[in-house]
Parts: C-alpha cells; structure tokens; sequence
C-alpha cells in the first residue's frame, strides 16, 4: 500500500478512514460516542424545554390561564410578535443574523448555539483517542508497516470526523424528537429542515478542535493525558480568542488581526446566517482543523512507535 | 497527502496574510467613523460657506444684525422690547414642555397598548394549548373550537367598533346603551363556550382544567385596535 504518489497516498488515508470507521463499530466505541453526541445535544435541549415549561407555567399563573405540560405555546408567541428579538441577538451576536434566527424554530437555535459551545469539547476528546492508545499498546507499529505516518493521522482524523458528523446528526435528530414530543405546536418539517441546515455547520465548527485532540493524541500513549491536554487546548482556545479580540486587538492591532484568523472562534460568527455564506467559515475551519491535526506532526514523524 | 498538507497550511497562511490589509482597512474606516461621530457638529465652515455664497462676501449687515452684537444697549434702549420678548420667551418654553409630555404620554400609552395586545395573545395560545393538550381534540373539532372564538372575537370586534362610532360622532352612550353593550358581549361569549361544550364530549370536557374554555382567555387582540380609537381623540 505504501507509495509516493499523490492518489496512492489518498487511497491510503481513505482506507486508514475506512478501517478507522470499521474499527469503531466493531468494538462499539462507535456506539458509544453515538449516544453521548445524543445524550448531550437532546439532553441540553431538554434541559431548555424544562427551563421554557416553568417559565411559562409561572407566566400562565400571573396571567390566568390554563398551564401545560409541554412548552411552546407562549415562546412562538413571543417568536412571531418580534419580542425574542434581543435574547437572540445576544446568542448571535449580530443583529441582522438574529432577525434571519427569529424565522427559525427556538429549540434549532437553541441546539445550534449550545452546539456551538458543547461540540468542541465533545470533538476534542473523541480526537485525543484517535492515536494515543495504539501508541501505548504498540499496535501501531503494524499499520506502520503498511502506510505512512501523515496518511495515518490524516486518515483516522477523517475517519473521526466522519464519526463526529454522524454523532452530530444523531444528537440533532434526538432534538427533533424532543421538539415533536415534549413542546407543543411545532412545525415538523420545518424544525427538520432547520436542524439539517445547522447539522453541517456544526460539523465544520468541530473540525479544528477535533484536529486540536488528535494533536495532543500524537504526542503521548497516555490517553487521558491527551484527552486532558486536548480539553485544556480547546478552553485555551476559546479564552485566547477572547483575550486577544477584547485584550490585545485595542493595544496592538496588527498582532490581533494575524492571531485572530488563527482562532477557530473567530469564524464562529459567519456560521449563522441564510444561504451558504457559511461556507466560507467553512472552509476556513476545514483548513485550521486540518493544521491543527498537523501541529504536533513533526514529533510524531520521529517518535519510535 | 503530503499535498492536502501543504494546501491546508497554505490556506491558513492565506487566511492570515491575505486578511491583513483588509482587517487595517476596516479598522482604519471604523477609527475614522468613531471620530466622524464624535466629532462637534457645530462647526461653522459650512454655514460660513453658504452665506458668502448666498450673500457675497461684502454684503451689509442689516440694523436687526447689528442689533444683535449690542444686547444690553438695546434692552437700555427700549424696556418694552424686553417685557415682550421675555413674555414670548416664557410662552415658548411653556408650549415646548408641554409638547414634550404630550409625546411622552403618547408613547407610554402605545407601549402600554402594545403590552396588552402581548398579554391578549399568550393568554389565548396558551389556552389554546392547554385545551389542546388536555381535551385532545380532532382536527375537526379543533377546526370548529377555533371557529367558535373567530365568531366570538368578530361580535366583539363589531360592538367596539360600534361604541367608538358612537363615542366619535359625540353622543353619550345612555345607562341602557351601555347595558345593551355588555349583554351583546356576554351573550357572545357564552353562545361560544356552549358551543365548544356542546363539540366536546364528556370524557374530553372531564379532562378540561377549570378555566380552559373561559371566552376572556380568547380574546382577540384586534379588541384593542378597535378600541384604541377612543385613546386617539374618539371621546
């Protein structure tokens, strides 16, 4: 399998993807990271709908009327008068992108934002086990054998992601679920189509912190020691991002405009928004998540396995 | 893959340099709109400008202009001139204050209205929602409910309407005209709920909580803007 070519080292990585995929459902890790991108995506959507339910059983009572058992029926109220305009204007962070928020169902917002900050964590913690325990049990040295280090790492980084995007979309059909049986009056497909418009935004988001913990996967056998590592890199990044825009960018500009492109957070803000303008970020966190997997490459390459 | 590599560095490298320039420019324009809005706008090269332009440079000054640059002599000149202009003085800040409360009485009262039109609209989707979760009609009894408080609304809508006519056109709704008033409404509120009562059956109604078929609930908003019409100079 081991070539110089350009296809025959792509074919490499697609099957070091391939088995990587394979691998992950035979020993049901595959599984397993399945239902935690489920539990954690539905179950902070959940967590919404029972915070959404008091507060409109508190609002029923001041009001006088009937409460329910499922939320809904006030918040879309609130939704279609323009009244939720400032609440998500502070979740995007931009105002015209909120009034494009406003035309969608509250609980896709809602689950693309908390999204937003959970999935990173989530994709770096899946990537700090993409080499470390084959680093420490030696079994890499087989595959070795039969491929190159970059396809290795390339090809299980896709490998994972691909396995992050199906996570992704377990977690947001989950939310649908949650939509169709625990809120009332809410526009299946629309909630549906919404939710497959965020899914790969999200997905791209992941990438660059995904790359962050295959990184920190590279550069010990330990694997907890790379999932802290990755975890401490993604809140690293997230605090730098705000350090440098809120800190550094008043005092020394020049510096925070080549830092900050360098930030995944940075292109967060193009992830909202109609159409496929998004695809710019998109691209963007493609190329970041890709550098980010090759960052601790170099120690990798001479590390005896 | 060594070329998938070098492109996605390559990308980012992109990213940061090829963004420089633009970031300084957009930094530069907003530096320069910061001081644009910051900057005193009473600055007198325009008006300046526009009166040489209107008037020439070596135009006369007028006595009235004159007048202006020696205000204590004019005063000491003639005592009258001042009583007046300080009656006129006192009138003008009168009428501007009193402009000034009527814009702020204006705008609560359209925010309180606003407010109500909210409330009338939660009070009657969550109603609605909890007749819905608790009765769990069929479409076409959902379809029917829904009909019966339209019917309802329209009653009420059509008497508002009638009473702000009335107001308008400067007649005093008698004691009878105002009870006639209010048996129309009672009478369209409760043909309504005996209707949605007689579309249910009697395990749905079981199910009912107590005020989950009250016509207040289902109140339209458009109430109010048939109503507004007596905040807005109806009476």
């Amino acid at each position: 399998m081991r070539s110089g070519g350009f296809l025959a080292s792509t074919r490499d990585a697609t099957v070091v993807a391939r088995w990587w995929l394979a691998r992950a459902l035979r020993t049901r890790s595959a599984i397993a990271g399945l239902t935690v991108y489920t539990l954690v995506i539905a179950g902070g959507a959940w967590v919404f709908t029972r915070i959404l339910l008091e507060m409109e059983r508190a609002a029923a009572g001041a009001l006088g009327v009937p409460s329910t058992d499922r939320p809904g029926a006030m918040l879309d109220v609130l939704r279609e008068r323009g009244d939720l305009q400032q609440v998500l204007e502070g979740l995007v962070g931009d105002p015209a992108q909120a009034a494009w928020a406003m035309e969608l169902p509250i609980l896709s917002t809602w689950s693309f934002w908390l999204g937003l900050a959970i999935v990173p964590f989530l994709a770096a913690a899946a990537g700090a086990e993409t080499v470390s325990p084959d680093i420490r049990d030696r079994s890499l040295r087989f595959e070795l054998v039969r491929t190159g280090r970059l396809e290795l790492i390339l090809g299980r980084t896709a490998g994972q992601a691909l396995l992050v995007g199906v996570g992704l979309l377990c977690g947001l059909a989950g939310v649908w679920v949650l939509a169709m049986t625990a809120m009332v009056e809410q526009p299946p497909v629309a909630q549906a189509t919404t939710l497959l418009l965020f899914a790969p935004r999200l997905w791209v988001w992941s990438l660059p912190w995904l790359g962050l913990g295959v990184a920190c996967s590279q550069l010990t056998g330990i694997t907890n020691l790379a999932r802290a590592l990755a975890l401490f890199a993604v809140t690293s990044g997230l605090i730098g991002f705000a350090l440098v825009k809120h800190l550094l960018a008043p005092k020394v500009p020049v510096l925070a405009d080549v830092l900050l492109p360098l930030l995944p957070s940075s292109w967060v803000r193009g992830l909202w928004g109609p159409g496929f303008d998004w695809l710019l970020s998109g691209v963007a966190l493609l190329g970041l998540g890709i550098v980010a997997a090759l960052i601790a490459y170099p120690l990798f390459r001479r590390r005896n396995a | 893959m060594k070329h998938v590599a070098i492109a996605a560095i390559t990308l980012v490298l992109g990213l940061v340099l090829g963004g420089l320039p633009p970031r300084a420019e957009l930094r530069r324009t907003q530096q320069e709109l910061e001081e644009a809005q910051a900057a005193d706008c009473s600055g007198q090269v325009g008006r300046d400008l526009a009166l040489l332009l209107g008037q020439g440079a070596a135009a006369p000054r007028t006595p009235q202009e004159e007048a202006i640059d020696r205000p204590a002599e004019i005063a000491a000149e003639h005592p009258e001139a001042v009583e007046v202009a300080e009656q006129i003085d006192a009138e003008m800040e009168a009428a501007e204050a009193e402009v000034a409360t009527g814009l702020e009485e204006l705008a609560a009262s359209g925010e309180e209205l606003e407010l109500a039109r909210t409330a009338l609209d939660l009070r009657r989707a969550q109603s609605r929602a909890a007749l819905v979760e608790d009765a769990d009609p069929s479409d076409e009894q959902l379809e029917a409910i829904d009909q019966a408080w339209t019917d309802m609304n329209e009653v009420l809508v059509d008497l508002s309407d009638e009473l702000v006519g009335m107001l308008a056109e400067g007649q005093e709704p008698t004691r009878r005209d105002a009870m006639g008033f209010a048996a129309d409404a009672l009478d369209a509120m409760l043909v309504a709920e005996q209707s949605i009562e007689g579309l249910l059956d009697a395990d749905q109604l079981g199910d009912l909580e107590e005020d989950a078929l009250n016509p207040f609930n289902y109140i339209d908003p458009g109430i109010i803007d048939a109503l507004e019409g007596l905040d807005g100079g109806a009476i």
